[in-house]
């Protein structure tokens, strides 16, 4: 196949390099990529891009140079999550993967000391976390069913790879 | 002691769901408490509360906590019994386990004494003592399992909304305190399965030694026949027990450390700041916007402007003849014309004017060159001279390049 006719060429790569995380839910585009990976891939290398699949199944860019500064925003955000999550007993993946979460009913503006976390990485009022949710949104890593709940997508397991990457980095109080 | 254990079973067949409520109640009673249960527990028909409470000590189901006259508790056999009834085994150690190994061991020598002298009520014994501890071992590592079982079923509902760091310290204490040394326990290389087979085999040759004596050999052949089944349960039970909680082990290890790792994250943002973590980079979204394209009308409007484009006559150039001039001077060249001009009193001056075009630094090269390799004797003179070449003033001492024979 020539590579400038790949299917769903033009939407998947505005979407990749905007930093969408393409998964089963996306449809047309997914079994485009999923179908011919190794030609969008040799095609995206060319152009400077890498294009990774995760082992849950959904791919991605992996930016070379000029990071979004939303990446720490989300990570921020997902670790208030994740902690909060644990401390109610429930079962993390079960829980982040099955259920739907009330904006309302969100941690992170709710304890002083996830107020100030919130604010380190630049996030200070239910704005932002609104601004966070249409750009998480637009990654693919969540999915909002109306203005008050919202629910994660399969791409999210890379912010729970993150947890461990975090800890990774900074060694010292590994296990 | 119970003297009639016919009225123990009336009892608690009449009054079980007594028995189950104090059974549940963990923490001693005092007497009006237990008459509170009492009460809540008979019916019009039943004797007094009094005489209940009189009979629950008769029948040794409850007896005073220890150091507390007043307070009452469930007994231990009675406890046992319900936890038995009622499906809630606790665990037993490793070290129990290994208790009861050690007995029979030990009943394995008496029983090979009595072989050795013949002696047929020693060996009776013996079979008593090994059929009675293999049964025990049997029912307790039965009782484990049962155990492992509620545990990993409790923890898979976590009514109790426990934490996930919580429920895994609960699994990895059942890991380590039970799984791990039972599985070294019944590994076939280690010494529970050579004691075994040794005491199979000191059954076996009684049966042979006492062959003339049927019910001797019906003891030994039930012994062994405990033994085996003791044998086979033990490694079912285990295997069941490692396939129900090894899963959900790795879940648990695998949620526990999660929430442990963005605790950790989040602290470190407390101590350090957020970008000691180094996201941006770790998420790696691509930031990627297109900069400095023209647009689609203005490169068509180039592209039509091109397409009619007709060049015109080419512009003659003109100038270059006094720069031509300059340019290279070859450095043979000059040392030949030099010795031909010898002597002379500064070979800065002579370049500069016998090598027409020839720029300032080609001028210092060539001196360069003169100097490295003189056609003739050089001499410096004392004192500074100072000259303009190409419009820039040089000052040095004249470098004077005579003949050899000067």
């Amino acid at each position: 196949m020539i590579l400038s006719e790949l299917p769903e060429l033009k939407e998947l790569f505005k979407k990749l390099r905007s930093g969408r995380h393409v998964s089963g839910e996306d449809g047309a585009i997914y079994r485009a990529l999923a179908e011919h990976e190794e030609e969008f891939r040799t095609l995206f290398d060319s152009l400077g891009f890498v294009l990774l699949r995760h082992r849950r199944d959904f791919f991605y860019f992996r930016g070379g140079s000029g990071y979004s500064s939303f990446g720490t925003r989300i990570a921020v955000f997902f670790f208030i999550l994740v902690e909060w999550i644990a401390e109610r007993g429930e079962r993390l993946e079960e829980t982040l993967f099955t259920q739907s979460f009330l904006i309302a009913d969100l941690p992170h503006f709710q304890r002083e000391r996830y107020r100030k976390y919130m604010a380190e990485a630049g996030m200070e009022d239910a704005d932002s976390l609104h601004n966070l949710f249409l750009r998480m949104e637009r990654l693919g890593f969540l999915r909002r069913e109306n203005e008050h709940s919202l629910r994660f997508r399969t791409p999210a397991y890379r912010l729970l790879d993150l947890c461990m990457e975090v800890l990774g980095e900074s060694g010292e109080e590994s296990s | 002691m119970i003297s009639d254990p016919q009225s123990f079973f009336r009892f608690a067949a009449r009054f079980y769901p007594l028995l189950s409520d104090l059974y549940y109640r963990t923490e001693g009673l005092s007497d009006g408490d237990l008459l509170d249960v009492i009460r809540r527990h008979v019916v019009p028909d039943d004797p007094s509360c009094e005489h209940i409470m009189d009979r629950l000590v008769k029948l040794c189901i409850i007896e005073t906590v220890p150091g507390e006259a007043s307070r009452w508790e469930i007994t231990h056999p009675v406890r046992s019994l319900l936890r038995f009834l009622l499906r809630e085994q606790r665990l037993t150690s490793v070290e129990v386990i290994q208790g009861y190994l050690d007995a029979l061991g030990s009943s394995r020598s008496e029983l090979e004494k009595s072989l050795g002298s013949a002696d047929r009520s020693g060996a009776l014994h013996a079979i008593g003592d090994i059929s009675e501890t293999v049964e025990r071992l049997r029912q307790d590592a039965c009782d484990n399992h049962s155990a492992i079982l509620n545990t990993s079923m409790e923890l898979k509902s976590n009514r109790e909304h426990l934490p996930a760091a919580e429920r895994f310290e609960t699994i990895n204490r059942l890991w380590v305190k039970y799984m791990y040394p039972m599985r070294d326990l019944i590994d076939v290389d280690k010494s529970m399965e050579a004691l075994l087979d040794s005491l199979d085999r000191l059954l076996y040759s009684g049966t042979l030694q006492f062959g003339r004596h049927a019910e001797l050999v019906r003891e030994f052949n039930g012994s062994r026949a405990r033994l085996l089944r003791m044998r086979r349960n033990i490694a079912a039970d285990f295997h069941e027990s490692l396939r129900e909680i090894e899963p959900l082990y790795e879940t648990l290890r695998v949620e526990s450390e999660l929430a442990r790792f963005a605790s950790v994250a989040l602290r470190r943002i407390d101590r350090e700041g957020v970008r000691s973590l180094d996201l941006d980079s770790m998420m790696a979204l691509p930031s990627w916007r297109t900069e400095g394209l023209l647009s689609d009308v203005f490169l068509s409007g180039c592209l039509h402007a091109l397409s009619g484009y007709e060049p015109g006559e080419a512009p003659v150039v003109t100038g270059l003849e006094v720069e031509s001039v300059r340019g290279y001077s070859d450095p043979a060249e000059v040392l030949s014309s030099l010795s031909l001009a010898l002597p002379i009193d500064d070979l800065l001056v002579w370049l500069d004017s016998n090598c027409p075009g020839a720029s300032l630094e080609d001028l210092l090269r060539l001196y360069g060159i003169v100097y490295c390799s003189p056609p003739g004797r050089v001499e410096f003179g004392s004192l500074s001279r100072e000259c303009m070449i190409h419009e820039v003033s040089v000052s040095s001492y004249p470098m004077a390049v005579l003949s050899e024979g000067e």
